[in-house]
C-alpha cells in the first residue's frame, strides 16, 4: 500500500506541473493576438533577439499615437476596429524546424493568434508555415528568402522581401555596375554557402544567373554554418584566386571566416556578404575587420535620404534600444504593418478575411522603410511583385548605401584594399 | 514478494490504460505535439536502449539511421508516389540493412571507440546528404500536403493519430524487448555487455550478435525517422541527421536508467515535456533559462542518481520492501 502512496503522489505532482506550465491565462478580447516566431536561443539567437525588436517597435506604433507619416501611427490601434490593438506573442523556435512548427502550433492553438509573422530561418519556416497552412492562419513573412518557400503554393502564406532568386541577380548586377565603372574585369566568381535549405538556394540562385550574365565560377563552397574552425574552406576559395566571393552566411560563421580571411590574408577585390553580416554582433566583434565588406540587405539608414521617414523611425528606435535600427530589425518591422493593415481592411479579426484581405494588399512605398516600391501580392505565388534589394557597404564602421547607384548615398570603395590597410 | 509484483502489474496496467486515454481529452494541440514527441523518443529510446543497454554499446550516432530512414519514405514518397505506409516498412528495412553493413568495421571497436565513431557516423551521414543532388541536398525534401487520413500518414486537424501510432510502436517495441529479455538472444546480448571476452570464449559469436544488435536497432530507429517526416512533412539533412537527435535518444535512455524497458520511456515522460514546457513557458524571454533549468535537472539526476530514473525507482522499491518485512515481523512479534 506504501508504493502506491509515492506513485500517487508522483502523479498528483507530474500533473500539477504539468497544468501550471501548460495552462495559458485567458485574457479579454480587445486585443487582437499575432505570434510571431523566432530564434531566441541557440546559434543565431542575437539576430532572433534583433529581429523581435523590429516587431515589438511596429507595433508600438500600431497601437500609440506618434506623429508619423506613417501607416497607424497617428491613430491609436486599428481604426477599422474601433482602435484594435495588436499584441504580439513569441514563440522561440530554437533555429530548429520540429519546435518552430510546434511553438507556431502553440501560438495559433493556445495563445489564439490571428496571424503569424517571423522566422527568419528559411528551414524553420518551412515547417512553421507548414503550421500555420494546416491550421488555415495566415503567414506573413518579411525576413526569410529562399525562392522554395513560395514555390510551394500554400494559401495562407504570403512573403513581403524578395526571395533569393531576385536578390542574386541583383549581387551580380552591382558586380557588372561596378566592373563597368571601374573599366575592369571581374569575372571570376566564388560562392561560399552555409549549407541549409536558405544558404543551398542562394547558391543555386547564384549558379543560375552566373551563366545569363557571362560570369565563370571558379569555386563553389559550402560549409556547416555551426563550424568552428574553416581554415580549409579559406585555403580552398585563396587557391581559386577568385575576383569576387559572394558568402551567404550567419551570423557567427561572418564573424569566423571574416577573422579565418584576415589570419590567411585572403584578400580578393570584392567581398559579399548576406543576412549574418548585418547582425549588431558582427561589427561589434570583428570591429575594424568588417571593413569595406558589401552587405546585402534591404534596408540602410543612408535611405534618410531619399526618405525621411527612415530617419523618423530610427530615432524611436534609438530611444527605445539605444542603437541604430539594423537592417535585421527592418526586415521584420514591416511585416506587423502588412498585418495590421490587412486586419484593418477586413474590419475583422476572422484568419479567412484577413487573408482574402492580404490578397488584396496594395501599400505604397512611402508606407515602408525598406526599398520596395510597395506590397502587392503576385495572386499565385504570394510574393511580394514590387520587393527589390540595396548592396550596403561597411565604411568606417557604418553600414553605406552603395547600391543601385541611384539610391547611393555614398561611392563605394574598390578594389577591396586587403588587411593591412 | 508476490504482492509486490502484483502491485507492479497492476500499476503498469493503469499506466497503460491512461496513456491510452487520457489523450483522447487532451485538445491542445501544444499538449498533443509533446505527447507525440514523448512516445517518438520513447520508441527511439528503447532502439537505443538494445544495443546501448542490452549489449552495451554506447551507440551516439542514432541520428545517421533516422536520417535515413526519413530520406527513404520521403524519396519514395515525392519521386515514385509510393504511399508512406510502404515506405515505412522500406524504411526500416533499408536502415536495419545500412545498420548492418556499418556495423561491420564498427563493431570491431570497443567501449568508447565504438561511441566516437557513431557520431562520426552520424556527422559523415549528414555531409553525405547536404551534398547528393539527388535527395534535394541542403534544401531537402518538401513533402506535399495531401487529403488527411491514414492511408496517407498525414494527419492535420489533430495530432492524437500520430500518438497513436507512435503508441502503437511503442507497444509492438515493448512486447518485442520482452520476448527478448527471455530468449536467448537477450542472455547472449548481456553476456557481450558483462563481458565480451568470456562471452566469446563460451561459444557466443559476438560479432554475429553486435550485428544483429545493431540492425535491430537501426530499423526501428529508421521507422522513427519516416515517423517524423510524416509528422513535420519536411526532410532536410541538418534536420534529420541533426546531432542534438542523437544526443537526445542517448540521454532519455541513459537519463531514464539503460537495461531494462521500462528507463527509456521514464525518460522520455520526463525529459521532453520539461524541454518542450520550460521552452513555451520562458523561451520567448530570449534569456536561454529554459534551457538552464532543463540542463540543471539533468545534472542533478545525474549527480545523485547515476543509475537513471530507474535507480530512483529501484531504490523506492527496496525501501518500501524493507518497511513492508519490518512491519510484518513487528506483526509477528
Amino acid at each position: 500500500m506504501l508504493r502506491k502512496n509515492w506513485l500517487s503522489r508522483l502523479l498528483v505532482a507530474t500533473a500539477l506541473v504539468v497544468l501550471a506550465l501548460g495552462s495559458t491565462i485567458a485574457l479579454a478580447a480587445e486585443t487582437i493576438k499575432i505570434g510571431a516566431v523566432y530564434p531566441l536561443t541557440g546559434a543565431v539567437a542575437t539576430t532572433g533577439a534583433d529581429c523581435r525588436t523590429g516587431v515589438e517597435l511596429a507595433v508600438d506604433i500600431i497601437n500609440g499615437v506618434y506623429d508619423l507619416d506613417f501607416p497607424f501611427a497617428k491613430s491609436e490601434g486599428l481604426p477599422n476596429l474601433g482602435g484594435a490593438k495588436i499584441e504580439v506573442v513569441f514563440g522561440d523556435t530554437r533555429g530548429d524546424p520540429t519546435q518552430g512548427m510546434a511553438e507556431t502550433e502553440r501560438l495559433i492553438t493556445e495563445e489564439g493568434v490571428v496571424a503569424v509573422i517571423g522566422g527568419y530561418q528559411s528551414g524553420v519556416v518551412k515547417t512553421a508555415s507548414m503550421a500555420s497552412e494546416r491550421l488555415q492562419i495566415p503567414y506573413v513573412l518579411s525576413d526569410a528568402t529562399s525562392p522554395a518557400l513560395t514555390e510551394r503554393g500554400f494559401e495562407w502564406f504570403f512573403r513581403v522581401i524578395p526571395h533569393d532568386g531576385i536578390q542574386a541577380k541583383n549581387a551580380l548586377e552591382m558586380v557588372k555596375d561596378i566592373e563597368a565603372k571601374e573599366g575592369t574585369k571581374l569575372s571570376r566568381i566564388a560562392i561560399l554557402w552555409e549549407n541549409t535549405e536558405w544558404g543551398a538556394n542562394v547558391a543555386k540562385a547564384m549558379r543560375d544567373w552566373m551563366d545569363e550574365y557571362g560570369f565563370t565560377m571558379v569555386a563553389d563552397v559550402p560549409y556547416a554554418y555551426r563550424a568552428t574552425d574553416v581554415t580549409s574552406e579559406v585555403l580552398k576559395l585563396k587557391s581559386a584566386n577568385p575576383d569576387v566571393v559572394i558568402h551567404a552566411s550567419y551570423v557567427s560563421d561572418a564573424i569566423l571566416f571574416t577573422q579565418t580571411f584576415k589570419a590567411l590574408d585572403f584578400s580578393p577585390k570584392m567581398l559579399i556578404g548576406m543576412a549574418g553580416y548585418l547582425d549588431p554582433s558582427y561589427l561589434s566583434t570583428v570591429g575594424k575587420d568588417g571593413e569595406y565588406f558589401f552587405v546585402r540587405a534591404v534596408y540602410g539608414l543612408d535611405l534618410a535620404a531619399r526618405k525621411p521617414i527612415v530617419a523618423e523611425i530610427n530615432e524611436l528606435y534609438k530611444q527605445k534600444y539605444g542603437r541604430d535600427m539594423s537592417p535585421n530589425a527592418a526586415r521584420s518591422f514591416s511585416a506587423p504593418f502588412v498585418v495590421a493593415d490587412a486586419i484593418n481592411r477586413a474590419g475583422s479579426a476572422d484568419p479567412a478575411a484577413i487573408r482574402k484581405a492580404l490578397l488584396e494588399t496594395n501599400m505604397a512605398a512611402d508606407d515602408l522603410i525598406s526599398p520596395y516600391e510597395g506590397v502587392r501580392f503576385d495572386p499565385e505565388t504570394h510574393d511580394n511583385v514590387l520587393g527589390k534589394s540595396l548592396y550596403l557597404q561597411i565604411q568606417d564602421g557604418q553600414f553605406r548605401v552603395v547600391w543601385p547607384f541611384d539610391l547611393a548615398a555614398v561611392p563605394y570603395v574598390f578594389p577591396f584594399p586587403g588587411w593591412k590597410k | 514478494m508476490k504482492d509486490v509484483d502484483r502491485t507492479t502489474k497492476i500499476l503498469l496496467a493503469c499506466g497503460v490504460l491512461a496513456a491510452t486515454i487520457i489523450p483522447l481529452f487532451i485538445k491542445a494541440r501544444f499538449l498533443q505535439h509533446i505527447l507525440v514527441m514523448v512516445v517518438l523518443y520513447a520508441v527511439l529510446g528503447e532502439a537505443w536502449n538494445i544495443i546501448g543497454g542490452y549489449v552495451g554499446l554506447v551507440s551516439i550516432g542514432q541520428a545517421a539511421f533516422f536520417g535515413v530512414g526519413s530520406y527513404v519514405s520521403s524519396y519514395l514518397f515525392v519521386e515514385y508516389g509510393v504511399n508512406p505506409w510502404i515506405g515505412f516498412i522500406a524504411a526500416g528495412l533499408i536502415t536495419a540493412l545500412f545498420g548492418f553493413l556499418v556495423g561491420l568495421p564498427v563493431t570491431r571497436l570497443r567501449g568508447r571507440y565504438f561511441a566516437i565513431a557513431t557520431i562520426a557516423l552520424g556527422q559523415v551521414m549528414k555531409v553525405l546528404f547536404e551534398n547528393w543532388e539527388r535527395v534535394g541536398a541542403a534544401t531537402g525534401l518538401m513533402l506535399p500536403l495531401g487529403k488527411e487520413g491514414l492511408v496517407n500518414f498525414q494527419f492535420h486537424t489533430s495530432k492524437l493519430q500520430y500518438y497513436y501510432i507512435g503508441l502503437v510502436m511503442l507497444g509492438i517495441i515493448i512486447l518485442f524487448m520482452r520476448h527478448m529479455e527471455k530468449s536467448r538472444l537477450g542472455y547472449y546480448f548481456k553476456a557481450i555487455r558483462e563481458n565480451e571476452d568470456v562471452a566469446s570464449a563460451m561459444g557466443i559469436n559476438r560479432t554475429a550478435y553486435k550485428l544483429i544488435a545493431i540492425a535491430i536497432s537501426a530499423g526501428i530507429t529508421g521507422m522513427c525517422g519516416t515517423f517524423l517526416a510524416q509528422y513535420s512533412l519536411y526532410v532536410e539533412p541538418e534536420y534529420m541527421f541533426n546531432h542534438n537527435i542523437s544526443v537526445t535518444i542517448a540521454l532519455i535512455a541513459v537519463f531514464g536508467g539503460t537495461g531494462n524497458i521500462l528507463g527509456p520511456i521514464l525518460g522520455s515522460a520526463i525529459l521532453l515535456p520539461i524541454s518542450e514546457l520550460t521552452r513555451a513557458w520562458m523561451g520567448s524571454t530570449g534569456t536561454g533559462i529554459d534551457m538552464m533549468i532543463y540542463g540543471a535537472f539533468i545534472v542533478l539526476i545525474c549527480v545523485y542518481q547515476p543509475e537513471g530514473l530507474m535507480g530512483v525507482v529501484r531504490n523506492i522499491q527496496a525501501r518500501t520492501k524493507a518497511q513492508v518485512q519490518q512491519a510484518r515481523r513487528g506483526a509477528n512479534v
